[in-house]
């Protein structure tokens, strides 16, 4: 049963993960390996002013979210000039930043020992101390999360987004914000990538800089790639495959330096054969731009159709 | 005085080191505009190979090198045979293409940690490799000379075949122009596998180098992807020249910075300096506009 309980929390919080960089890229076209650092600065910024300053739980997650959108923030500046394989880059360089700076500000995040003695929150009458109590909170948080995305998704405000995914000279001829819309969208996916990392510090009672690793964003990058980053439940249902193949892992008896390898090597390997069978995910749909570059490269008779059916 | 131009010393190890990545990188890029993340895959292997033929098959190490260095390059080509023009066929593009080759780095990386777990894997070359060379107040090791003398040597030769020889001249038509290249009846094949085995050869020799100096470790192989892709960004794509400048130029600086921080942030100051310089000019870093376009290939 605590099996369970830690599995479904996990699931929760990574789907918040997972949902929030769907938004950002499955429906922006922001392709970003930085989401674990945005994560990771909201665990640390809440832990830090929960354990270190003795703040209370709620200013503290406030606090933390603003701050991981205003990192969201600082990360869209490049995303307004580089596109493609430059912001790529620039994600990966942030990621890489980030990480160090968990390593070694030891003052603020304690180095590579973390933060330990984390306390899960009570709102008024309402605790969340025990595991159960606790997964509810993450529930309704995804659930929250999930709503919001798919609401903004399905708005005109969404299409908004696809339009400029698709084509940015197009959204800028109609006259869309396109800096602006870009800027929001970094922030408000930040500010959610915050939240769980808040969640997840709460529910581990510890962080340590190994959680917000280059890995953990290739983990999280492989969540809406196999569920399908163009579509919301995809990309939750992509975090919970995620997320339980490790557990099923922990049946077979490995030592931890195994298992954790041999668990990426499935990933990998994953990626590797998605990408051939069914490179749009599980639920997602090919993208006009997708569609239209996948039929120019077959021969010139299809194009020629396809132009059609696209005019 | 002296402790700068000791730094640059220094610096101009780690710049061999980049510029060897850089400049098989921007030979790919340049050519087939693959974002090939899997090439830190292929440096690492390297530097694992040898460790597994020095300390595990007892071979002697300049053999275990070579060995290390073939199967590295032909783990590229096969890379990019069995994988991207299989895809390619089949439609798949840019972030497509990214994604296998995240797949497949995630994959050999992991394997190799598996076998050899997380320590780092330090094969010994021989005692002449750390033998330390006085150069007046200065010194350098033998192998960091021998690095530095392979980086100007192996990108000199480089640049000059790209100049002069048909197989140079054949990259450079495809580069320019895969279908008029098809048109001529000429095999992008061919091509594809001459550019990854010559960029392998090149990323596997600094693979070599970083375990035999330091050890090969999980991860290491992204760092150094990702400085090499920087460089390659900020001297311009394609250009093996800009790509051979900037590598210097990035490792010096890291280690000339050593002078006001800590060695943990000098590699966090390059990225934020290079974050810096594309979000302020992207089109100021070479002359080539920002390609958007991505190249068929087969």
């Amino acid at each position: 049963m605590s099996l369970v309980i830690s599995s479904l929390t996990l699931i929760a919080i990574f789907g918040i993960l997972s949902v929030s960089l769907g938004l950002l890229t499955g429906h922006l076209g922001i392709f970003s390996m930085a989401h674990a650092a945005l994560f990771g600065i909201g665990a640390y910024t809440s832990a830090f002013l929960t354990v270190k300053l003795q703040w209370d739980v709620l200013p503290a997650l406030v606090v933390a979210v603003l701050v991981a959108g205003l990192a969201g923030a600082i990360m869209a500046i490049p995303s307004l000039r580089v596109t493609g394989d430059y912001f790529l880059v620039a994600s990966f360089a942030l990621q890489v930043v980030a990480s160090s700076v968990f390593q070694n500000w030891r003052s603020v995040t304690g180095g590579t020992d973390g933060i330990p003695g984390i306390l899960r929150p009570s709102v008024g009458p309402l605790e969340f101390f025990t595991e159960g109590a606790f997964l509810v909170l993450c529930l309704i948080a995804v659930v929250v999360v999930t709503a919001f995305t798919w609401f903004i998704v399905h708005s005109p405000f969404g299409r908004m987004l696809h339009v400029i995914r698709d084509d940015e000279m197009v959204a800028a001829t109609m006259g869309k914000p396109i800096a602006s819309t870009k800027v929001l969208v970094t922030v408000v996916s930040g500010g959610f990538a915050g939240a769980a990392g808040v969640l997840y510090g709460q529910y581990l009672m510890y962080i340590s800089p190994g959680s917000f690793e280059v890995s953990t964003s290739v983990t999280i990058v492989t969540m809406i790639v196999v569920g399908g980053m163009t579509s919301v439940p995809g990309t939750l249902l992509g975090a919970a495959i995620i997320t339980l193949i490790p557990e099923a892992f922990k049946f077979l008896q490995l030592p931890y330096s195994v298992a954790g390898p041999l668990q990426q090597v499935f990933f990998g390997l994953l990626l590797v054969v998605l990408m051939f069978v069914r490179p749009q995910g599980m639920f997602g749909e090919l993208s006009q731009g997708q569609r239209w570059r996948r039929d120019r490269t077959n021969d010139a008779t299809e194009s020629v159709e396809v132009g059609e059916n696209a005019a | 005085m002296t402790l700068f131009v000791q730094l640059v010393l220094n610096g101009l190890v780690a710049g061999s080191l980049y510029a060897l990545m850089a400049a098989g990188l921007a030979l790919i890029l340049g050519a087939t505009m693959h974002f090939h993340i899997a090439h830190a895959a292929v440096f690492a292997s390297a530097g694992y190979l040898t460790y597994i033929c020095t300390a595990f098959l007892g071979l002697h190490p300049a053999l275990s090198a070579l060995l290390a260095i073939a199967v590295a390059v032909l783990m590229g080509m096969g890379i990019v045979r069995f994988l991207y023009v299989p895809l390619t066929r089949r439609g798949g593009a840019g972030f497509i293409l990214f994604l296998v080759s995240l797949g497949v780095l995630v994959v050999l990386d992991n394997i190799f940690t598996i076998g050899l777990g997380a320590r780092p894997a330090k094969p010994g070359l021989g005692e002449w490799f750390g033998h330390v060379q006085q150069l007046g107040p200065w010194s350098l090791t033998w192998g960091q000379l021998l690095i530095i003398l392979l980086s100007f040597g192996l990108v000199a030769g480089l640049i000059v075949c790209l100049e002069k020889t048909q197989a140079g001249k054949l990259v450079k038509a495809y580069s320019g122009n895969p279908e008029f290249f098809q048109l001529f009846g000429r095999k992008p094949m061919t091509v594809l596998l001459l550019v990854y085995a010559v960029g392998s050869f090149f990323g596997a020799i600094a693979g070599v180098y970083v375990a035999a100096d330091t050890g090969m470790l999980p991860g290491l192989g992204e760092q150094f992807f990702i400085i090499a892709i920087m460089v390659v960004f900020i001297g311009g794509i394609g250009s093996v020249r800009g790509a051979f400048l900037a590598a210097m130029l990035l490792g010096v600086l890291q280690h000339v910075l050593l002078l006001w921080m800590g060695s943990e942030w000098t590699l966090a100051a390059v990225f934020i300096a290079f974050l810096a310089l594309i979000t302020i000019s992207p089109q100021g870093l070479h002359k080539l506009s920002l390609p958007t376009r991505r190249r068929r290939l087969a």
